[in-house]
């Protein structure tokens, strides 16, 4: 069955496509489920422009993510900053167990609406799986190698940037992997701020129940997840081979 | 702590004369080979690469270092057409770690540290990795420190011994000396059970046991050891062995009176 995952994976890309950009050829499946004549199909603005919009955002805060949770991870897994681990490592516990509607609620009053509470609840929120990553990744490698490095004359900066970094990258990644999955999903909530994206047809179906825009914004955002976690780990196993361990 | 990957609490490390604590870390390490055990090659870089580490950390020039990657694992008896581009997953066990030891030698140190370097191959590689090192170290001239738990590699290989317990210096001799003259306590009874003529045996080598004379059977040759002309005689049940020089002519006869003798020579 090697042609299955292929397969799937293009259905999947072509069905995304389709709902996002010609939506009306949807319109006898979702027809059923609307009541009172109600628009089964998504009237409000273009669904190509908010799943754009719903992507930057994602992408932004995780790209910021990732800085700060890699740098971080770096800094506690080096002697200057053993101490600092357990610290870090709370922050980034409380930043998962927050809810992000609770964190949206806090951060309006003191930024506004729209983009920047959303930011920064998907940036606490992604901290977590990378950070931990990070630090698992940079631990877990050989003593021998490091001990190699060293012993060859590297100081601390080379045997980071050319040993430790390189090896722990495929695990850094199967962490911004799940990050980035966990942000296309909570990136939704950030629609009750006014940010725009993919939330917007959710949030519109629930305010007047018409399950057929639920839908619709819902399969979008579960394909956009599927296919860019599928996408990011041949990234995250190409990382592995050349890290020599495939 | 030679190479001051630990620092010594108290006294001075030499090498060449030089106080090694006057050194930067860094910079004393890049002059020192290092050999650890289980290879540590880098896993995602090729075998090149791992050997270009020390030249490039002193930025030799490019062409430079190309010529070392070259001449290299020639020297060990690896094709560098054939290995330079592998990764070291690719590698046999003996393959892995004569690559570990041509990237210590890259930079041309004069000091090489080799911790139990071949701890991790099975015994038959083991032995030809032994053979290999020595010959190479004969041929090039580069002191060499080794670490080992095998008293037989130590006798093997070494010029002279230090036998440490407990990170205490017990004894420090050639390897004749520690048999022959073991220090009581520690020494003596590492080296005296029933293996210690035998090792002394092995110390010497069959030219300078044999006689002239001729004698029946296959030659042994005169660089053999008298530990293996004593096998030897033992397996055919003869009491002398007809032994052949290096350039192939007869070296006279090695007979089993004389290989006693110097079994013998330690009490």
């Amino acid at each position: 069955m090697r042609w299955a995952a292929p397969v799937a994976r293009l259905a999947a890309a072509a069905l995304l496509l389709a709902l996002i950009l010609a939506p009306d050829a949807f319109r006898p499946v979702f027809e059923p489920l609307t009541e009172n004549g109600a628009p089964a199909i998504y009237n409000q603005g273009s669904l190509l422009a908010l799943t754009l919009d719903h992507l930057g955002l994602v992408a932004a805060s995780s790209l910021i993510a990732t800085v700060v949770a890699v740098l971080t991870g770096v800094f506690v897994t080096r002697p200057a900053g053993a101490e600092f681990l357990p610290l870090s490592r709370s922050v980034a516990h409380i930043g998962q167990t927050f809810p992000p509607v609770a964190v949206l609620a806090l951060a309006v009053p003191a930024v506004g609406f729209g983009v920047k509470p959303t930011m920064i609840a998907l940036v606490l929120f992604g901290l977590l799986p990378i950070f931990e990553n990070t630090v698992a990744g940079l631990r877990r490698l050989p003593e021998s190698t490091l001990e190699a490095a060293s012993g060859m004359g590297m100081d601390g900066w080379r045997r980071l940037a050319l040993i430790e970094l390189p090896l722990a990258l495929p695990v850094i990644l199967a962490g911004v992997r799940i990050s980035v999955v966990i942000n296309i999903g909570t990136a939704t909530i950030g629609s009750t701020v006014a940010a725009k994206g993919l939330g917007e047809v959710i949030i519109a179906g629930l305010n007047s129940s018409n399950t057929a825009f639920v839908l619709q914004g819902g399969v979008i955002v579960a394909l956009l997840a599927i296919l860019i976690y599928d996408a990011l780990g041949f990234v995250e196993r190409e990382a592995a081979r050349r890290a020599g361990r495939a | 702590m030679i190479n001051r990957l630990i620092e010594p609490t108290s006294g001075a490390i030499r090498i060449q004369g030089r106080d090694t604590s006057t050194i930067p870390g860094e910079t004393l390490r890049r002059g020192i080979g290092y050999v650890i055990q289980g290879h540590g090659l880098f896993p995602h870089w090729t075998v090149a690469r791992n050997i270009a580490t020390v030249p490039r950390l002193l930025n030799w020039d490019a062409a430079r270092i190309a010529r070392r990657v070259e001449e290299l694992p020639d020297l060990f008896g690896l094709d560098p057409d054939v290995y330079a581009r592998k990764f070291p997953h690719q590698l046999s066990g003996g393959q892995q770690q004569r690559v570990a030891v041509a990237r210590a030698l890259a930079a041309e140190p004069s000091v090489l540290l080799m911790d139990e370097p071949f701890g991790a191959l099975d015994p038959i590689i083991r032995a030809k990795a032994r053979e290999d090192l020595f010959a190479l170290q004969r041929r090039l001239g580069v002191t060499v420190v080794l670490v080992t738990h095998d008293m037989e590699e130590a006798i093997a290989l070494g010029d002279r011994i230090a036998v440490m317990d407990r990170g205490r210096l017990m004894q420090y001799a050639t390897p004749a000396e520690i048999l022959a003259r073991p220090a009581p306590g520690y020494v003596e009874r590492l080296v005296g059970d029933a293996e210690r003529p035998f090792r002394l045996l092995s110390l010497v080598r069959v030219g300078e046991a044999a006689a002239p004379g001729e004698a029946e059977g296959a030659p042994i040759p005169e660089d053999a050891s008298l530990r293996e002309a004593l096998s030897e005689l033992l397996m055919r049940g003869a009491s002398s062995l007809p032994v052949v020089a290096r350039d192939g002519r007869p070296g006279g006869r090695v007979a089993l009176e004389a290989i006693l003798a110097h079994a013998r020579l330690a009490r």
